[in-house]
């Protein structure tokens, strides 16, 4: 993760689940100790809304946690991301409100593919009272040698230009890296990013989540890095 | 010491009625203070100067902040109150997408150019419903709002801001008092470039009798896919006589072969389906040996749903209705 200011306004939550992990990644506006204090928020209020259900619905987790945050002034659009990953049956299930799709490579084909899951941004000021948004949970296959990838939209820079923005660059880093692990697939992001020609200082906080299941292993030990 | 000069935020010209406003580089990146003078001269224009029709040009753009972009929301917010209307045009790709991410191509009236925004913001649009099992979501497209004026339309297809489908729709529909447009092709977007569509009349040269539909999957069939698949299935209204051609599938995995055998055993609404695949990939037709509902020849797989009921033989539709109701 690495702040624009002092302190970000970004967060990451991982909460082990029985034999699942869940893991959100997400964006709060604005910069400062209000951003970090919306941010740590959400991510706990996530962690606890992730206990409390009965069965995991992703969907639905991201509705209650929009429905809570909506009812208070104080708080402003979030953007987050969440994935729970099943090892034993190989299965991950992402949900999106709002941030830059997802990546996920495929050691099988050797490739990367972007996750188009869609969803509204968490408490926007467009929302209408009577019709709150409605998130999809997708599901995909993950197996060992596979390697996910979770942004926030600081990385992609996503309200740039095309042209400019270091947007979806890092997929072929993904496939070269994949098999050196999460932490190196990460840090191989992360200096791309750093080196990517851009006019003045970048413009949000930018957080990667990188999870890989090892090669040769069972799906059931993952490992995760930040 | 001389202070260094304000920038200007927002360049403004009038067209008739129309305040159309050129937003500039350092009012999309401005934070802080500075953000909050960009919006205090943006929402000046309607609660001061009394706007009530805004083209908000993203032309000078080379990036937008996600503090500008909350400013637009409010903009769109305070506008719609008014109440008016605000149309975004000239938008990059790139800081397009984020909207479709976001859903908030649901919200906002994207237009390709300014002189398009021009003639649509007194338009009266019409909205759509997205036809897709589901969604049911009402929304309105560059298409909706630039030919509503028309009685009869060329072939256009329109984006389901909810869903994100994209269905095509006859270009012989009439939409002046139509209440509902006959939507000739369905695509649901799988990975990038690849999809599942429904079409009602199928693009096969030896085109299959009216009352089929074709479920056809570009690209991979997995766990992913799978689900737009089933989706895909739903659409097709019962009772369903569906044809899933797998000709252009490149790859099949476990959880997507058992949700074609999973489509092909249902019954429900009295549904018969048959799997099409091509000679041409032999490992994709090992994967399915011995299903009694594969074939390899179009026309075998529509005689193998037998008699065409005469409640199939009805077209997807699209509905319609003038916007904002």
């Amino acid at each position: 993760m690495l702040p624009k200011g002092e302190v970000g306004a970004d967060f990451v939550e991982a909460v082990p689940r029985g034999d699942q992990l869940v893991l959100a990644v997400g964006d709060a506006p604005g910069t400062g100790l209000k951003g970090g204090f919306v941010a740590r928020f959400v991510g706990n209020l996530f962690r606890r809304l992730v206990k409390q259900a009965g069965a995991l619905q992703l969907a639905e987790l991201l509705t209650e946690l929009n429905r809570e945050l909506s009812a208070h002034d104080y708080f402003e659009a979030v953007s987050m991301q969440c994935v729970a990953l099943d090892p034993r049956g190989g299965i991950l299930a992402v949900a999106n409100a709002g941030c830059p799709y997802p990546v996920l490579y495929s050691s099988r084909r050797g490739r990367c593919d972007r996750l188009p899951v869609r969803g509204e941004v968490i408490c926007s000021p467009l929302q209408d009272p009577h019709a709150p948004p409605r998130y999809e949970q997708r599901r995909v296959e993950m197996g060992p040698g596979d390697v996910l990838v979770l942004l926030s939209d600081g990385l992609i820079e996503g309200h740039a230009r095309r042209a400019e923005g270091y947007g979806y660059r890092f997929l072929p880093l993904v496939e070269q890296n994949a098999s050196r692990g999460a932490r190196a697939v990460g840090e191989a992001i992360l200096d791309a990013w750093r080196a990517h020609p851009r006019p003045g200082t970048y413009a949000d906080d930018v957080t990667v989540v990188v999870m890989a299941v090892p090669l040769g292993e069972p799906a059931a030990t993952q490992e995760v890095r930040r | 010491m001389s202070e260094k000069p304000r920038p200007t935020w927002i360049d403004v010209s009038q067209a008739g009625d129309v305040a159309v406003v050129h937003v500039t580089r350092s009012a999309a990146t401005a934070d802080g203070g500075f953000a909050t003078e960009v919006r205090r001269a943006l929402f000046n224009l309607v609660d001061e100067r009394g706007v009530r029709k805004l083209v908000l040009s993203f032309a000078n753009l080379e990036h937008l902040s996600s503090t500008f972009l909350g400013t637009v929301i409010a903009m769109h917010k305070r506008v719609r109150g008014a109440p008016g209307r605000m149309i975004l045009c000239e938008v990059d790709p790139g800081i397009y997408e984020v909207f479709e991410m976001t859903k908030l191509d649901k919200i906002f009236t994207v237009l390709p150019l300014e002189a398009d925004a021009l003639q649509a913001i007194d338009a009266d649009a019409v909205e759509t419903l997205c036809p897709v099992h589901g969604c049911g979501a009402w929304g309105t497209s560059v298409h909706t709002i630039l030919l509503a004026s028309s009685t009869r339309l060329l072939p256009w297809s329109i984006t389901c801001p909810e869903c994100g489908a994209r269905f095509d729709v006859d270009g012989e529909s009439p939409v002046a008092g139509a209440a509902s447009l006959v939507a000739r092709k369905v695509s649901l977007g799988t990975y990038d470039g690849e999809r599942v569509e429904v079409y009602y009349q199928s693009e096969w040269s030896n085109c299959p009798p009216r009352g089929v539909y074709v479920v056809e999957l570009v690209g991979r069939l997995d766990l992913f896919a799978a689900d737009i698949l089933e989706r895909a299935w739903l659409t097709v209204p019962p009772p369903r006589r569906v044809v899933i051609d797998l000709r252009k599938a490149v790859e099949l995995t476990g959880p997507g072969a058992d949700m074609v055998r999973e489509l092909c055993a249902r019954g429900e609404d009295d549904s018969r389906t048959a799997v099409l695949v091509g000679k041409e990939k032999p490992e994709l037709a090992a994967a399915l040996t011995g299903w009694p509902a594969v074939h390899d020849d179009p026309a075998a797989a529509v005689r193998a749903l037998g008699e065409i009921p005469a409640e199939a033989k009805r077209p997807l539709t699209v509905a319609i209705r003038p916007a904002g109701k």
